[in-house]
């Protein structure tokens, strides 16, 4: 499992049903987890509360989606983010990549694939 | 025996032809001066003279019908107190024996007493004595080798000499007469084939012009004046001329220039082409023009030429409208589909993951493993059903368009491709292409989506690529493959249909399309729209 305890993750996804799950999946590994449902609201949390990894869906905001990781990537270098999507193209992916992700997670495989991708991201030195 | 009357001057045969021969040059020259519609009392004096001249009681001409079945009086003369025939007579029944001797033999029948009669023209002598005639000379008047018409002679009293020497120039006199009606029949069917034509062209709103540049002339007619807004003051000279040059628009006054040149110089005989024109009054109209050389001269450059000209704004305006109302139609159908895959991706496919992190930890949790099995059963199908419903929603629409912009939805397009066909796919995209309009990126996204079916439906193709490029202030997809390719001219109904869909979708967003193929050369779809900003 998490060999470090991590105080705070920053959840950010429109979705509430689905954000509520992850937060239920998350609580049981991290110490606190803050949702966000959008842009804004992520940037100024990643800013004030200083996570150590933010979960992000890519359709946070509809349209321009890899904006806001850039913006992120710009504002809070030594951030981990871990993006979600529904979109199982590996063209998807390799946008998120290159954009500056960290980690990429399937919507429907969060269930097996997410606590494995935030331990490997915080393993890995930015 | 009964006493014959006579023609005029019998004993004076001489006298008595010189009157007839006078009778017939007058005639011929009161035809030829007759106008169309004044004919016909001409042609009623002449058989009054006629039966004059042979004492007739009634003089009269009568039509044949095609068929040569029945006879129909067009103009008779009549002595006082004669009662005119019936106006249709069934001849052939009637009067067997006249009619086969005037419309087989195409003799005339001459009878001077019933006496004269044949026992074979026993139903003649019935009629004859019913009506009753009592002598009686009818001439068969052939025109192109049909008898179209009898000249019809008879007395109803007493009997008549017929003599033979007037015959023939009766018959001469026959033929006058049907000639003049002929001419009037054709004058007249030409009257109303201008009048059809005439009431045609302003139905459908042709104006016409000759031009003679030889003698500096121009006729326009009223129409022309009234759709090009001619100024009253241009005459017949070459100022007509020069005001339709000056009010064409400028923007499109070179091109229409150009190919009037090209008309002048020989290079086409015929010219038909659109334009816009500045009218002084009802201000910029659409104009269909259609003009041809009448003449050349020995250069081959033109003497006279003529045209038509239709406005054709309102078709235009029609065509604009059928085009918003494409245009809106595409993107009702579009926003519709859009939604509906918004909802599968927010709504449903949020809740199959959700299920799938629930059923995850519940997995974890299991006092079993038999139950931790059966959990992993069901967290599987719920990502095969995701799956199911990610593909669903992006056969409705490919969000990724809208999230990531068209490069990377090109790129995800081709990777399915890819997934689904063994084809070697090659995706070069200029990474400046992400600044495009909605419309237009949907635009080119759908024209890729279609070429590339067709690649895996038709093309048996070993490799393709797709291309995207700024080009011209605006963006160029091209997508190419190295399949068996076909004739333009022969394609497949299903095929034809996408084309036609990608062609309007094209058009709709004020693009071009253009399609290469040939069999065995492959084929290459390339669509360029302009890349205008901002979002309809």
């Amino acid at each position: 499992m998490i060999n470090r305890p991590v105080s705070c993750v920053l959840l950010a996804d429109r979705h509430h049903g689905l954000a509520e799950g992850i937060r239920g999946l998350l609580e049981s590994a991290f110490g606190s987890v803050i949702m966000v449902a959008d842009e804004a609201s992520l940037l100024e949390g990643a800013a004030r509360l200083q996570p150590d990894v933010a979960v992000v869906d890519l359709s946070l905001a509809r349209g321009r989606s890899l904006d806001w990781l850039q913006t992120v990537r710009a504002r809070c270098p030594g951030l981990k983010v871990v993006v979600l999507s529904v979109h199982d193209e590996e063209s998807v992916r390799r946008a998120a990549m290159d954009a500056g992700a960290d980690a990429f997670v399937l919507k429907r495989a969060i269930a097996t694939d997410l606590l494995p991708a935030i331990e490997a991201v915080q393993g890995s030195e930015t | 025996m009964t006493t014959l009357d006579q023609p005029r001057c019998p004993a004076e045969p001489f006298g008595s032809r010189l009157e007839f021969e006078t009778l017939l040059s007058n005639t011929s020259a009161a035809l030829l001066a007759a106008l169309s519609d004044q004919l016909e009392p001409v042609i009623e004096q002449t058989l009054d003279s006629v039966r004059q001249f042979f004492r007739a009681d009634r003089c009269a001409l009568l039509s044949v019908s095609p068929d040569q079945q029945a006879v129909h009086v067009l103009l008779g003369a009549y002595a006082e107190g004669i009662p005119p025939v019936p106006r249709d007579l069934n001849l052939v029944p009637a009067f067997p024996w006249s009619s086969r001797r005037l419309l087989v033999e195409r003799g005339p029948v001459r009878i001077e007493t019933l006496a004269d009669l044949p026992p074979e023209a026993a139903a003649e002598r019935e009629m004859w004595l019913q009506m009753p005639i009592r002598s009686a000379l009818s001439l068969p008047i052939a025109s192109q080798g049909v008898i179209t018409h009898l000249i019809v002679l008879n007395t109803v009293h007493r009997e008549n000499r017929w003599p033979d020497d007037f015959v023939p120039r009766l018959q001469v006199l026959g033929e006058l007469l049907a000639a003049a009606l002929m001419r009037q029949k054709m004058f007249t069917g030409m009257q109303e084939a201008e009048e059809r034509l005439d009431s045609g062209a302003e139905l459908a709103g042709l104006a016409f012009y000759v031009v003679n540049f030889l003698t500096q002339t121009t006729f326009v007619d009223d129409r022309f004046r009234e759709v090009c807004g001619v100024p009253a003051e241009c005459e017949s000279g070459l100022g007509v001329l020069a005001f339709w040059m000056e009010q064409l628009h400028p923007d499109d006054r070179p091109r229409v220039l150009q190919m009037r040149d090209q008309l002048h110089d020989g290079q086409v005989e015929r010219v038909a082409l659109e334009y816009r024109f500045l009218h002084p009054v009802k201000g910029e109209r659409w104009i269909h023009h259609s003009a041809r050389v009448a003449e050349r001269d020995a250069d081959r450059r033109a003497i006279r030429t003529f045209g038509v000209l239709r406005d054709i704004t309102d078709r235009k305006l029609a065509d604009a409208e059928l085009g918003q109302l494409g245009r809106r139609l595409i993107a009702a159908h579009e926003a519709e589909r859009a939604l509906l895959a918004r909802e599968l991706h927010d709504d449903v496919t949020q809740r199959l993951a959700v299920l799938a992190i629930d059923v995850g930890r519940a997995e974890a949790a299991a006092p079993h493993p038999a139950d931790a099995t059966a959990m992993r059963e069901i967290r599987h199908g719920l990502i095969r059903l995701s799956e199911d419903v990610h593909a669903l929603a992006y056969q409705l629409h490919p969000s990724v368009l809208e999230e990531l912009g068209l490069a990377e939805a090109l790129r995800a397009e081709c990777e399915r491709v890819g997934r689904r066909d063994p084809l070697a796919l090659t995706v070069d995209i200029d990474p400046v292409s992400t600044d495009l309009n909605r419309e237009a990126a949907l635009c080119l996204f759908r024209v890729a989506q279609e070429a590339l079916s067709n690649v895996s439906h038709h093309a048996r193709a070993r490799s393709a690529s797709v291309t995207l490029r700024p080009m011209s202030g605006g963006w160029l997809l091209a997508v190419r493959d190295d399949g068996v390719g076909f004739a333009l001219d022969q394609r497949t109904p299903a095929r034809t249909l996408g084309l036609t869909s990608m062609r309007e979708r094209v058009r709709l967003v004020n693009g071009s399309l253009d399609i290469e193929s040939a069999p065995g050369q492959g084929t290459t779809v390339v669509a360029w729209v302009p890349g205008t900003e901002g979002t309809p």
